[in-house]
């Protein structure tokens, strides 16, 4: 076996060692270096990493140095940097839905009531691209991550779109269920399949060349409002309205855990980054976090909240846990070990709707229903800007990979960019 | 309300509430209306360029009101929330004599669409304070509401700025709802 060379991974940490292997193929060795943060020992963590990977040679000390330092560079994020408008985007006729960004932060996807999603180039503010196909609202937009030559919409319309990126053009439609589709995403491992969720109290999976239903997941009682792949592609989590959330096997289309417990509807679903964890938020006004090896009683049972949790989000390695609620307030967990709250977001005057961490995970952004979005420091819960000119409330914001743009999308008809 | 909230109000007849559906042309009056069935104070309303969305109790029954903006470039969108309708609210200018024609167009189309099928129609003869308004009847005739058929209509001449009328059209909502 021959290494190549190092390939970085900023958010979350980790390196990737391209090598030769046996055969004399090429391959990817991926190493997760979830725990590093900006106090981190790079020198000891080189030796050790050289002790445990075969790969890597005492020769190759100070290279490898040198990487993890630029990786640890990226995690001293300017958290006193403040953000400017520097575009409004009023293409749109009607109100915003969700948002998504591309790897780069170069793309941002725009989907609206007006039936269309906008691609939207950041640095320009000018539209690429304007989607028209679906015959209602377009509700989900994303790329396949971390390519990005496609585009994925899900509509109010009972479909689904594919996209090129390149030309906008529509490479297929996928119909099947009967009611709006909330949900879609291309599954991470090879972008063959895809996974729905829908009103229709179903999730589907469906075959990206042929358009073709492999699977309809019919366990669910209500409405599925999530569906979200592991990063290996192996499992499915569906979040519903049925109070439950419910992990299936994608290849064999069974379920093989029901996360239950939850008193009222659910809001959302997460893998963390590692899939080693579940977390679910509830209209109930609690959150629960899981255990992947037992899912038949929580982790952690969060009941901070005194009103319904309406989002929720891990940081990048996966180790804190952001909640939303209609009470006015975020908080941050610490959801390894112990459960602890880290701190709570006070400000908002109305309920927040969509929270993300920045990807070096020392901000928090949370939109809100009192018309602004906000950027916190995840660590003390202090303000450190109001992102405030949206005429009515947020529906959604999102972090660019790289952390230096932010877009607020309201139901004001307009987006927001932020550098 | 956030997405999450709208999710919840597109489900069918969750919890036995019933959806309202208020459409009509702009400077019709339906926010102003939507403000009034709210019981808040209805000055300084701008045109509405996308929805507005209200839970309004009435005779015991929950009613969810959808407001959906009037402007030209943005009817063709109507469609968009015409599923699961309990009952349409129409709402008209009785002081616009020009579009009058206009106005009973959108109606005629609308109401030709499947999932409205049954659905029971309210018209608003909304401004009925100004004293050149056409009568609820003047309207009903002229936009040929008398000659619909298997549909449940009502038409009530109303003042949505000082309330005039509303109740009483809200009561035959009531007493309308659509039940499966």
């Amino acid at each position: 076996m021959i290494l190549k060379k190092f390939c970085l991974r900023y958010y979350p940490p980790g390196i990737a060692l391209s090598f030769q292997n046996d055969n004399g193929e090429e391959e990817l060795r991926h190493i997760d270096l979830l725990d590093m943060n900006r106090e981190t020992d790079l020198s000891a963590l080189a030796t050790r990493l050289i002790t445990t990977e075969p790969l890597l040679k005492d020769e190759m000390h100070s290279q490898l140095k040198d990487v993890l330092v630029k990786i640890r560079d990226k995690l001293r994020e300017p958290t006193r940097k403040k953000y400017y408008l520097y575009r409004t985007l009023c293409s749109h006729i009607l109100p915003l839905t969700n948002v998504s960004f591309d790897r780069n932060g170069e793309r941002c996807l725009t989907g609206s009531y007006d039936r269309t999603c906008h691609v939207v180039n950041t640095k320009t503010g000018e539209e690429e691209h304007v989607l028209r196909g679906h015959n209602n609202v377009v509700f989900s937009v994303g790329f396949n991550q971390p390519l990005c030559d496609r585009i994925i919409t899900s509509s109010f319309d009972k479909s689904v779109k594919i996209w090129h990126v390149a030309n906008g053009a529509c490479c297929n439609t996928y119909f099947g269920h009967s009611a709006e589709v909330i949900a879609a995403e291309f599954n991470p491992h090879n972008f063959d399949t895809i996974a729905t969720a829908s009103m229709d109290k179903t999730s589907k999976i469906f075959h990206v060349e042929t358009a073709q239903e492999i699977a309809s997941l019919n366990d669910h009682q209500a409405e599925v409002i999530s569906s979200r792949f592991s990063k290996e592609g192996n499992l499915l989590l569906t979040g519903s309205f049925d109070k439950t959330a419910i992990i299936w096997d994608t290849r064999t289309h069974e379920s093989i855990g029901v996360l239950r417990g939850h008193t009222s509807e659910l809001s959302n679903s997460i893998w963390n980054f590692s899939c080693a964890m579940v977390a679910t938020s509830s209209l109930d006004s609690t959150v629960r976090v899981w255990d992947l090896r037992d899912l038949e009683r929580p982790l952690h049972d969060i009941k901070a909240h005194r009103n319904e949790v309406l989002d929720i989000a891990f940081d990048y390695p996966g180790r804190r846990l952001a909640t939303a609620s209609s009470d006015y307030t975020a908080k941050v967990w610490d959801v390894c070990g112990e459960l602890e709250m880290l701190a709570t977001m006070t400000g908002h005057t109305d309920e927040i709707s969509k929270v993300c961490f920045s990807p070096p995970g020392g901000l928090l952004l949370t939109a809100s229903a009192d018309g602004t979005a906000r950027i916190w420091l995840s660590d003390s819960g202090i303000c450190s800007q109001v992102l405030s000119g949206h005429e009515q409330e947020l529906f959604s914001c999102a972090f660019s990979y790289t952390g230096d743009v932010i877009i607020t999308a309201s139901k004001d008809n307009t987006c927001k960019i932020w550098r | 309300m956030g997405l999450l909230s709208l999710l919840r109000k597109i489900r069918p007849n969750p919890e036995k509430e019933a959806r309202i559906l208020l459409l009509g042309l702009d400077n019709a009056g339906k926010t102003t209306l939507l403000k009034q069935l709210a019981s808040e104070e209805v000055t300084q309303v701008t045109p509405t360029a996308g929805f507005n969305i209200k839970s309004v109790a009435a005779e015991g029954v929950k009613l969810n009101v959808w407001d959906i903006g009037g402007q030209s470039k943005i009817r063709p969108y109507w469609k968009n929330y015409f599923d699961n309708t309990d009952v349409l609210i129409y709402v008209i200018d009785c002081t616009d004599h020009t579009r009058l024609s206009e106005t009973g167009n959108e109606l005629m189309e609308i109401l030709e669409d499947e999932r409205l099928k049954g659905v029971p129609l309210l018209v608003f003869a909304n401004k009925q304070d100004v004293a050149s308004a056409m009568s609820a009847s003047q309207v009903a005739e002229n936009i040929g509401l008398i000659n619909l058929e298997g549909r449940t209509w009502q038409i009530q001449a109303c003042t949505a700025i000082n309330g005039t009328g509303v109740k009483e059209g809200m009561d035959w909502v009531c007493q309308n709802i659509k039940r499966d």
